[in-house]
């Protein structure tokens, strides 16, 4: 059960949990509030993850190797607990599946148009139900792999894209006022609630206590990237940024170093693939956990590919086109989101430290 | 083992499914788009004109001259949008028309007049086309260009991307066109070209039709509204903040003095700088304009001796008066057509938002009016290979030197 991932690959899950979509998305969004001053709307989003550390420390501390979960399954009874935890697992599904979707989108409609869509996520979910059925150690092995050069990738076509930048288009500073800066740094914070996942992880490192550190130092890489990447975006196109649909792509296709290192956006599609498999693995692990604990279930791995199925359906059913899916992301996924991924993780570990002495659910 | 090969199996199985079926395109399926050209019919309609590449045509590396001079491979269609005219081009094509390696885009100056915007729109939206493709406008009918034959490059479109380096004319993308509309105080400006009849070089040889850069293309919003000179496109670049790259700027300044020769001489400025600076004179709006450069004098059509201090703080002097008179001429001329292709009011936002939150309503009526202060400064490093150019007898420097020198 213990000591399934280290440190270091904890804070290499924690990246693309972020980055896979927003580095896409975020640009275009934050542009389109915020204007010229989208890049500092990442700075103030990871508050959210700081919250999560307050709820989740107190449980660290007494039961390090429980997760909030099992805690509330326990200090709530199987029916309240088991509840939440799987209402919890189904917004993890949900959110999965969306993911899944927008992965899907953006590959046809940039690279494979004549491909189905529905092949294009059966390809990503095999291999993500694959992954998360041989179990965290194996996907903990995967994020080692791949995000370090995902990362790679990303911060270099960033930097070569600095050759056409013109930085002037990020003035005036602040026109109007903080208040835009302080709406759109709402967006990225419903990627940075998603983070809830690695605190969900926490008790699966040798030292529980280290969990919070890896997370606090993906965050800081993480503000790093999406704020560098709305700035790149702003400083190549000034004000046609919230016109673009995907405006970091653009970027990438704009990128000509000497006339011969060119076309180089499909870089940022191999990225755009390896990140959202860990993402979603990382989601349909979790998952299947959650499923596996709120239930009380022997094993997760069962749960793999049945998940998957159910996952892969919901991505091509939700929505009929891009439009209805942006549509939803921007005006129904923000009024529950939030409510899940704090408020859950907060009643279960509230219940378990309010019951907790009572029932002494320490002594495991 | 088995398990080595089981996966070794699996994996070469997994492959397969990597090579996207349904969106393979085989290369001899495909036709490549080069260069466009977009003209207003008298009815109204759009008519395109694609060249495409003909790959035996295009000569590879080393392979034999003269391909070039074959004559471009170029469809046309007519539609009521730039997709059905499209349409009517792929009757006659038996490939899939690509647009991912296009070069250039020349509008024709009827269709810019009337607002390049819903004919711009198929390239901003359809995922192939790229930012970077060249945009011009031609005076007069875009698809007179066809006449013209590449001689130094494979294709037209080679021809047209390289278009800033031709002295007179500024770089313009698609991408710097879309920001330029989109941003606020300053108006798109595009390389403006021309087809003409050259003068032969070999006196028998027939005279061919040759693009030409003409000036820059003014626009307001996404109309034209008229031609700058040659001498604006170094200035509209300048004060957008943007460096002109390959080829030397030639200033042709007069000498301190002259003695019946032609008093005149050619700097050549290698590095240059420029700053504007919203200000405020007597409760106006102003703008200062702050140049400053660096070159060489590259020849002298008159005996001067550039050893001596005062002689080139004298030439300094007057180099910076020619260029604030380049300026001073290329603003005029924008501010009879009201179109900020400079980017004044953008500089005044960017500098003083407040100022700006209150003029931007009214900009166009305003810019005209603008008053602008011209401070130059230019620093001559010497003059070439000679101080004394070497051409002139050396009576008349001496004859000169008794003249009083340098004074003007």
């Amino acid at each position: 059960m213990n000591e399934q991932v280290s440190p270091i690959q904890l804070f290499l899950l924690a990246l693309p949990v972020v980055n896979a979509t927003a580095v896409l998305f975020v640009p275009g969004l934050v542009g389109t509030t915020a204007g010229r001053d989208g890049w500092m709307a990442p700075i103030l989003a990871p508050v959210v993850v700081l919250i999560l550390i307050a709820i989740f420390r107190p449980m660290l501390r007494r039961w390090p190797q429980r997760t909030f979960i099992e805690v509330g399954r326990e200090a709530l009874g199987p029916w309240v607990g088991g509840a939440l935890g799987i209402l919890f697992a189904g917004w993890c599904l949900h959110t999965a599946a969306v993911v899944l979707r927008e992965f899907g989108e953006v590959l046809s409609s940039t690279m494979l148009p004549l491909t189905p869509l529905t092949v294009i996520l059966l390809l990503q979910v095999v291999a993500v139900a694959w992954i998360s059925r041989n179990g965290l150690s194996a996907l903990g092995r995967c994020a080692e792999i791949m995000i370090p050069i995902n990362n790679v990738f990303i911060v270099i076509i960033l930097l070569l894209a600095t050759r056409d930048a013109d930085f002037r288009h990020l003035q005036p500073v602040l026109e109007h006022g903080p208040g835009p800066v302080l709406r759109a740094s709402i967006i990225p914070v419903a990627w940075f609630g998603e983070l809830v996942l690695i605190a969900f992880l926490w008790p699966r490192l040798k030292q529980p206590r280290k969990g919070p550190v890896a997370l606090a130092y993906a965050c800081i890489w993480i503000v790093l990237v999406l704020s560098f990447g709305s700035a790149m975006a702003q400083a190549n196109f000034g004000p046609v940024v919230p016109r673009l649909s995907l405006p970091t792509l653009v970027v990438a296709r704009m990128i000509s170093i000497g006339d011969f290192l060119e076309r180089i956006e499909p870089l940022l599609i191999i990225v755009w693939v390896a990140d959202n498999f860990v993402k979603l693995s990382v989601f349909h692990y979790v998952t299947c956990e959650t499923i596996r604990q709120s239930l009380n279930l022997g094993r997760a791995s069962v749960l793999a590919f049945p998940a998957a199925a159910l996952m892969l359906v919901l991505a091509v059913a939700m929505f009929e086109h891009v439009t209805q899916m942006s549509d939803w992301l921007a005006h129904v996924l923000p009024l529950y989101a939030p409510f899940v991924e704090v408020g859950v993780p907060l009643i279960c570990i509230g219940a378990g430290l309010l019951v907790g002495d009572r029932r002494s659910l320490g002594s495991r | 083992m088995k398990r080595v090969f089981a996966s070794v199996a699996l994996l070469a199985v997994l492959l397969h499914l990597l090579t996207g079926c349904w969106d393979r395109i085989e290369v001899n399926d495909v036709a490549y788009v080069n260069t466009a050209t977009l003209d207003l019919t008298p009815e109204g309609r759009v008519r395109l004109a694609i060249q495409l590449v003909v790959p035996a045509a295009s000569p590879g590396p080393g392979g034999s001259g003269g391909a070039g001079r074959q004559p471009p491979y170029v469809m046309a269609g007519e539609g009521d949008t730039v997709g059905s005219a499209l349409r009517s081009v792929q009757e006659a094509v038996p490939r899939r028309l690509f647009w991912g390696h296009m070069q250039a885009v020349v509008l024709g100056e009827d269709l810019a007049r009337q607002g390049i915007g819903p004919y711009l729109s198929f390239f901003a939206r359809q995922r192939e086309p790229r930012g970077r493709v060249t945009m011009l406008i031609c005076r007069g009918e875009a698809g007179r260009i066809w006449a013209s034959r590449p001689a130094l490059e494979a294709t037209l479109g080679e021809v047209l991307r390289e278009m800033p380096t031709f002295v007179g004319t500024i770089p313009a993308n698609l991408s710097d066109v879309l920001t330029t509309l989109n941003d606020q105080g300053i108006d798109p400006a595009m390389p403006a070209i021309d087809v003409v009849e050259a003068a032969a070089a070999v006196p028998e040889a027939p005279s061919e039709l040759q693009i030409r850069a003409i000036g820059v293309a003014a626009l307001q919003q996404d109309r034209l509204v008229g031609f700058l000179g040659r001498d604006a496109a170094r200035v509209v670049m300048w004060i957008r903040g943007r460096q002109l790259r390959p080829t030397p700027h030639l200033l042709q300044v007069p000498l301190p003095s002259g003695n019946g020769r032609k008093p005149l001489a050619t700097v050549e400025l290698r590095y240059e700088d420029m700053d504007v600076r919203p200000t405020t004179e007597q409760g106006r709006l102003a703008v200062d304009v702050l140049t400053y450069g660096e070159g060489v004098i590259v020849e002298t059509m008159a005996p001067i001796d550039l050893a001596k201090p005062e002689v080139i703080r004298q030439m300094e002097h007057n180099t910076a008066q020619t260029l604030v008179r380049q300026l001073a001429d290329t603003l005029e001329q924008a501010q009879s057509l009201r179109s900020d292709v400079f980017g004044f009011g953008r500089a005044i936002h960017r500098t003083q938002p407040a100022r700006w939150s209150t003029m931007k309503r009214n900009w166009r009526e305003r810019f005209p009016d603008l008053v602008v202060r011209y401070h130059a400064s230019i620093r001559i490093s010497g003059g070439g290979k000679t101080n004394k150019a070497a051409v002139f007898p050396p009576a008349e420097y001496r004859r000169q030197e008794k003249g009083g020198g340098g004074g003007p």
